[in-house]
């Protein structure tokens, strides 16, 4: 197999300036025709692995690169669905009802994530202030349908969450998502909107489904933007 | 003595020294010397009788039972544990290595076995330099020096050859030519070479003729060199074979050995030319005096590769500089006799010149070492008026082995081991800085249980970009925290409440623990693309190894082993 000239600064991993340098001060087995450089992938595989260096193959870089779908912060709240009268008077309460509306597959084993959710809630209060909570479990959920999901629960009567501001909680974001990594990507994107006054005012009155999803969208696509 | 000695200057130091180990090489030489001829003498006295071919085996089993049960030293041929010892151990080689060669060796070769008498030469000399160096507590560096000084010295003595002994010492032992090295070599050489002067008189082994060599003669080099290279490459792979094969048929060691002496008596019935270290054999081909013909010159080639690879295959107690010598010449004179029958009205140098090249070109080949070919031959025959040929046949040799093995015979289980650390190379540097000395231990320790908040405010206070979390009931580790993960929720008020260190950190850290050697923590950084990554053991963490601090280290140790 032939390796052009680009294709071995990415096998190699040197800048370019490297690779010229190298191929003119002789420390790499290169061939030169029709004034183009050009290497034998054999060739530099066993003049690496007599130098004992390292190679970065094509496919170990594709899985480090790519770039997710996971990141669709409105098919997760598409997927987790959007609640709204929920009842209840303590954060377990309406954290119980919420679990038990979350679209969940019938495996999960809703006891155990809610017992997840409060003692997360014991470290330390999911409300982020201006009547907002975002509960998450301790640790990621595994085996969840396809990504992440977000259910919204607009709550029947404000429920004090100890947020750091003290404002009783009116809404909630349920977030389960596959990995911590997911989870922050998906709680910046959340609380992105959450600092835009017209959204906060929005939620306040909010009364259906796809009003959010289409308030949701355009913030979103500001931030992409 | 020893504190007078101390308080010289380091070279000085080396130069006494070298003379001490120069001594006690040249008499380990004269000691083996005066052994074999002994058991030559006693050999040829049986020379005749059907049970000539039993004595290799009783003596290559008698030889492995004594270094296995008496002296209780290792196996091997020797020169690749020298190797070993100036790779990974410091030069640092067992006293008793300085004699349980020679006669381990003495047996083999005095009852017949296709070996010679140089390797335990070298180990010897070479475990004589280690230990002087040890006794007047010398440091690491000099104790390298002096083992090669040993083997130098060794060398020297057995062949009366000091510069071959000096280009054995720099080109197979240490690998490198630096001036620091090259003058206590050099004056061991000397002094070992002196010594055997002294009390066996100045012996050229091989007292040549003289040549008329013309220009068909030198372009007929070229061809030799092609089937010296092959003779090696097969010599080379043959050993390598029976001691594969030898190793896994055969559980107990002496008989192994008893039955690779046995196939080279046998042999021997039908060659008797194959036997011992073959100077007597060389002496004949070198003064014309080898009666058979072309064909039968062919085959005892073949034959003798194979002795030397039963032999030494087998029982690996022998040298091959010998071996190397008889199979060369023979290959020399096969050649030369191959030329006078195709171009017949051509006048070709004698049989003794191509013989002394086909010696010349199998030394190069088969030791990788061609300056150590070139100046033997010279050497042990007295004759620098072949040495242009001999210089050209060595290079070509050695470069068309090259090709095929590129390993010579001592290293080449080194290198496949990976135990083999020439100096100031990337794998040397790397074995000797150990990851206690890279340690960075002014990490800002977080726990689980923090905020974002309070995180924000240890990055504040810190230059760091790695935060090592850690359980704050058990203390162990969990997981780290990256800035650059964290980087675009840090200006973010919104989260600093709720959002956790635990939602943070990675837990699915790669780490390293104080056993990894280097190179593995370097692959470790190629394969995760990461700057810096944790120390771990026991659950416990240590600390940070960031490859800024390893290039930082890594120059260090580089600019103290220049030499100057």
């Amino acid at each position: 197999m032939i390796l052009d000239f680009d294709e071995a600064i990415r096998l190699l991993g040197v800048p370019e300036p490297t690779l010229r340098r190298w191929i003119r001060q002789g420390k790499i087995p290169c061939r030169e025709g029709k004034g183009r450089y050009y290497f034998i992938r054999k060739e530099i595989e066993k003049w690496a692995q007599t130098h004992h260096m390292f190679l970065h193959h094509d496919r170990e870089d594709a899985v480090s690169r790519d770039p997710g779908k996971e990141l669709d912060l409105l098919g997760a709240m598409r997927r987790g669905g959007v609640f709204f009268h929920v009842e209840g008077n303590t954060p377990e309460d309406v954290l119980r009802r919420a679990v038990s509306l979350a679209p969940l597959p019938s495996e999960t084993d809703k006891t155990l994530l809610l017992e997840m959710l409060l003692q997360r809630e014991a470290l330390a209060s999911t409300g982020i202030g201006e009547g907002v909570a975002i509960p998450h479990p301790r640790y990621p959920v595994e085996h969840l349908p396809g990504d992440a999901l977000i259910t919204t629960c607009f709550l029947d009567t404000p429920v004090d969450f100890r947020s750091i501001d003290g404002r009783p909680v009116f809404v909630l974001f349920l977030m389960l998502s596959p990995t911590t990594d997911i989870h922050l990507k998906l709680l910046s994107r959340l609380s992105f909107c959450l600092r835009d006054a017209a959204f906060m005012a929005f939620l306040r009155k909010c009364d259906a489904a796809e009003a959010l999803f289409d308030k949701v969208k355009e913030i979103q696509e500001s931030f992409d933007g | 003595m020893r504190h007078f000695l101390l308080r010289l200057d380091e070279r000085i130091q080396l130069i006494i020294v070298a003379v001490l180990v120069g001594i006690g090489g040249g008499l380990a030489s004269v000691i083996l010397n005066r052994g074999l001829a002994a058991g030559s003498k006693w050999l040829h006295s049986h020379q005749g009788h059907w049970y000539v071919f039993l004595f290799p085996a009783g003596g290559a089993a008698l030889s492995s039972i004594f270094l296995n049960h008496i002296a209780r030293d290792i196996g091997g041929h020797g020169v690749p544990e020298v190797i070993y010892s100036i790779s990974r151990r410091a030069g640092l080689l067992r006293f008793r290595s300085s004699f349980s060669r020679l006669v381990a060796c003495l047996l083999t070769i005095a009852s017949g076995g296709s070996a010679g008498p140089e390797a335990p030469v070298v180990i010897s000399g070479s475990s004589i330099g280690s230990n002087i160096a040890s006794l007047f507590r010398l440091r690491d560096r000099q104790r390298i020096v002096l083992v090669a000084c040993g083997a130098a010295a060794a060398i020297a003595a057995i062949f009366n050859a000091p510069v071959a002994g000096i280009a054995f010492a720099l080109e197979a032992i240490m690998g490198e030519w630096t001036p620091v090295t090259l003058i206590p070599i050099a004056v061991s050489s000397v002094v070992g070479t002196e010594v055997s002067r002294i009390l066996q008189g100045n012996q050229i082994p091989f007292q040549n003729r003289v040549f008329t060599i013309a220009s068909p003669d030198m372009a007929a080099c070229l061809g030799l060199a092609v089937l010296t290279a092959a003779a090696s490459i097969l010599l080379i792979r043959l050993l390598k074979v029976v001691g594969n094969a030898s190793s896994t048929l055969i559980p107990w060691e002496w008989t192994r050995a008893g039955m690779g002496g046995m196939l080279v008596g046998l042999i021997a019935l039908a060659y008797p030319e194959v036997l011992g270290e073959g100077y007597e054999v060389i002496r004949t081909v070198i003064e014309q005096a080898f009666p058979p013909g072309l064909w039968i010159t062919g085959i005892i080639v073949l034959a003798k590769i194979a002795a030397t690879s039963l032999t030494i295959g087998s029982g690996r107690s022998g040298g091959l500089f010998a071996p190397c010598l008889v199979i060369g010449s023979f290959v020399g004179l096969f050649y030369q006799r191959f030329l006078v029958a195709a171009f017949p009205a051509v006048s070709w140098a004698g049989e003794s010149y191509f013989a002394l090249l086909g010696m010349a070109g199998l030394i190069s080949s088969v030791m990788q070492a061609p300056m150590t070919g070139m100046f033997l031959i010279a050497e042990i025959t007295g004759s620098y008026q072949v040495l242009l040929s001999v210089v050209l046949l060595s290079v070509v040799s050695a470069t068309l082995s090259h090709f095929f093995e590129p390993f010579s015979v001592y290293i080449q289980e080194l290198v496949t081991q990976g135990e083999l650390l020439r100096p100031r190379t990337d794998r040397r540097i790397l074995s000797e800085l150990d990851i206690m000395e890279l340690l960075e231990t002014d990490c800002h320790i977080v726990h689980p249980e923090m905020r974002l908040k309070d995180l924000v405010q240890v990055v504040q206070k810190t230059h760091r970009n790695y935060f090592p979390v850690e359980d704050s009931e058990t203390g162990d580790f969990l997981g780290i925290i990256h800035l650059d993960d964290i980087r675009s929720y840090l200006f973010n008020p919104y989260l600093y409440n709720s959002v956790l260190v635990e939602e943070l950190m990675d837990r699915d850290v790669p780490h390293i623990s104080l056993d990894d050697d280097l190179p593995k923590v370097f692959e470790l950084f190629d394969r995760t693309h990461t700057w810096s990554l944790p120390v771990v053991q026991d659950k416990r963490f240590l600390g940070l190894i960031s490859k800024a601090t390893i290039l930082d280290h890594y120059r260090k140790e580089l600019i103290v082993q220049e030499e100057f």
